[in-house]
């Protein structure tokens, strides 16, 4: 197995609102492993953006506050940080892909010149090196004309463009781990496509790792190695991804794979699709026991009562869920 | 045959265009552009361009296609919340674009849209109760008390309590405003829905319910329905039809079993291949189209689809092909396949 480069352990992440505390991030342990992608899957409000966050040591404070947790990345603990120190890993090691690369790009500096300002500040490259490097750069993810490109504003790129010009960035200072945060959300599937290609065969030839945070359980599938499911601020299910998608053990990890029409499958007019009842608990409300049990079909008492821990119930493949660990009452 | 429609009527259609609730023939949306203060005029963006379907009385036609490709701006124009450059739709046999506004407003009890975002389509500082009884007022329905009572039933039909009726929007999550949305779409019992990406913006876990609750009324009402998405899944689901549109164009249409199962245009085969399935042991051949959409300004001659399409071949710049009918009923413009 290969070693880890990241290594979460205990993660808790609050942010004080009028409405109470929110425990956006409570109590997750995660490893990523060199190399290799790892698949943060939820809904909104589950805490796989702040998990980022958190990692990357950009939660604002206020309202938001790592609680506790230690983030070992190559051996070091983050937490223990200076923010001086953290400027020479954020973007440097560790860098972040956005859904939306319009509002993390800057309107009135060319793409060209933005990428070239990391790499000067970053690497501490003369002006004409940063240059010619951005433009291999841009070359490298796949953008036409790229001297040219290197000379246009973002808006004046298409969304799939801008999002290569994001990759780019991140990419620039060879990074040890890339965060994607819902990188192809916002772009067409035909688009999308392309992306996951890119992130792909970049990712094997630079040898980094990926922790891509999606909602899409198929886009998940094409492309994690290992899967980690959270609700409400937790990991619910972890796996390898054909452990996980061959053998879900969470309900909350079924029922999304059940709810999901697939058009290769056969469903289609007439056929019900089997939707997860009820709603995300409301981000202050502090439920007793499994944080699922309003919405599970096959909750027992027990859920009720008292939280379930994250077991291994089978080689590699952890699950937080009393009916799972086999109780019956 | 209607005196009004154009030669090509009874051209794109399953059953005959008597029979159908909707028939939209050679629907055209151009919008003007300017670029700076100058102007160059005769620039335009060609959203919506030569756009032919019938809808027939309960049938749910999905409408897909990426950002841009016009499914928005067609869904608009059968409602006529814009005006169209030129064509027509007639509804029930009626051409929309002629009637004048006081007929417009009667024609509008029977069609209504339901919008992407539950959270800007809904009045915040409007009470459920308030928002869902405005149509009926509008259109002079009942007494207060029967209105109110209209209101509940609403309620109960899409699942929500009738006691959030002096509730305010922000008190409800994503999927319960969107349920409000379809109660107000179901409000004056309409014959045609336009459901504008009505789930994208919900969470996969809600998406189903939205989706289920949109079927149910379809059942009970036999409503006729236009489901705009780029969520592939979803419009299979849901449809009995489908047309794939590119360019403003429709470049395929075909009963939804059929379109999945062998698309005819190489787009809609580009499309469905790129769909991730979750499923990691479903492995496939992926077909990747080269670049972006072309601007919808200056639009290549030949094939829309020309600059991106892996299979074209050179004839395919010669004209932009018509929609041609294949099989029984599973239409596509290309060359290849005609």
């Amino acid at each position: 197995m290969n070693p880890a480069v990241l290594r979460i352990k205990n993660l808790r992440t609050q942010f004080h609102t009028d409405e109470g505390i929110v425990h956006a991030v409570d109590g997750i342990d995660l490893t990523v492993r060199q190399g290799t992608v790892l698949g943060l899957v939820g809904e909104s409000g589950s805490g796989k953006s702040v998990t980022a966050l958190s990692v990357m040591r950009l939660i604002p404070q206020p309202p938001g506050r790592i609680v506790s947790g230690e983030i070992w990345f190559n051996g070091t603990d983050l937490m223990t940080l200076k923010e001086t120190e953290m400027q020479a890993i954020r973007g440097k090691r560790i860098a972040m892909i956005f859904q939306e690369p319009m509002t993390s790009l800057n309107p009135v500096f060319t793409v060209g010149n933005q990428i070239s300002e990391m790499l000067r500040l970053h690497l501490k490259l003369s002006r004409k090196d940063a240059r010619d490097r951005t433009i291999e750069l841009l070359e490298l993810v796949g953008i036409p004309s790229a001297d040219q490109r290197a000379k246009e504003y973002p808006h004046q790129l298409s969304g799939g463009m801008r999002q290569r010009v994001m990759i780019a960035m991140a990419i620039s200072c060879d990074p040890d781990l890339i965060f994607a945060d819902e990188p192809t959300t916002a772009l067409d599937v035909t688009i999308q496509a392309q992306i996951l290609v890119l992130l792909e065969e970049l990712r094997e030839r630079l040898g980094m790792s990926l922790v891509l945070i999606s909602h899409d359980l198929g886009v998940i599938a094409e492309v994690a190695h290992e899967v980690a499911i959270m609700y409400a601020g937790r990991i619910v299910e972890e796996a390898s991804t054909e452990e996980l998608f061959a053998q879900p053990l969470h309900p909350y990890t079924q029922g999304l794979l059940a709810s999901l029409p697939r058009f290769d499958k056969t469903g289609g007019r007439g056929e019900r699709l089997r939707a997860i009842p009820g709603t995300v608990p409301k981000w202050t409300e502090q439920l007793p026991g499994c944080k699922f049990t309003p919405r599970c079909g096959i909750a027992i008492p027990h859920c009720g009562l008292e939280e379930p821990p994250l077991k291994e119930v089978r080689p590699g493949h952890r699950v937080r869920c009393w009916v799972a660990f086999g109780e019956k009452s | 045959m209607d005196a009004g429609l154009p030669p090509s009527a009874d051209t794109i259609t399953t059953g005959s265009s008597k029979t159908a609730l909707l028939s939209v023939r050679n629907l055209k949306k151009y919008f003007p552009i300017r670029e700076g203060l100058l102007g160059r005029p005769g620039l335009r963006v060609h959203a919506v361009d030569d756009v032919s379907f019938d809808l027939q009385r309960g049938e749910i036609l999905g409408l897909v296609g990426e950002s841009g490709c016009g499914k928005s701006t067609t869904g608009r124009l059968i409602l006529r919340l814009l005006e169209p450059t030129s064509g027509e739709v007639h509804f029930q046999s009626e051409n929309i674009f002629n009637a004048n506004a006081r007929r417009m407003r009667a024609l509008r009890r029977e069609m209504q849209i339901i919008f992407q975002d539950p959270y800007a389509s809904l009045n915040p500082r409007m009470t459920i109760g308030a928002t869902l009884e405005e149509p009926l007022i509008i259109h002079r329905t009942g007494n207060r008390n029967e209105r109110r009572a209209r209101v509940r039933q609403l309620l109960e039909k899409v699942g929500l309590d009738p006691g959030v009726v002096n509730r305010y929007p922000h008190e409800f999550s994503g999927g319960q405003r969107q349920r409000i949305g379809v109660a107000r779409a179901l409000a004056l019992n309409p014959k045609l829905i336009v459901a504008d990406e009505p789930v994208s913006s919900l969470d996969v876990s809600i998406q189903a319910q939205v989706i289920n609750l949109l079927e149910d009324i379809q059942q009970e009402y036999a409503l006729s329905m236009i489901f705009i998405a780029h969520d592939l899944n979803m419009v299979r689901h849901i449809s009995d039809r489908v047309a794939v549109m590119y360019l403003g164009r429709i470049v395929e249409l075909g009963p939804a079993t059929h379109l999945y199962r062998e698309p005819l245009h190489p787009y809609t085969e580009a499309l469905l291949a790129a769909i991730p399935i979750p499923d990691p042991k479903v492995k496939r051949t992926r077909i990747l189209l080269e670049g972006d959409l072309p601007s919808p300004v200056n639009l290549p001659p030949g094939c829309r689809f020309y600059s991106r399409c892996p299979k074209r071949i050179p004839d395919c710049l010669k004209e932009d092909p018509p929609l041609v009918q294949i099989r029984a009923g599973h239409w596509a413009a290309c060359i290849l396949v005609t």
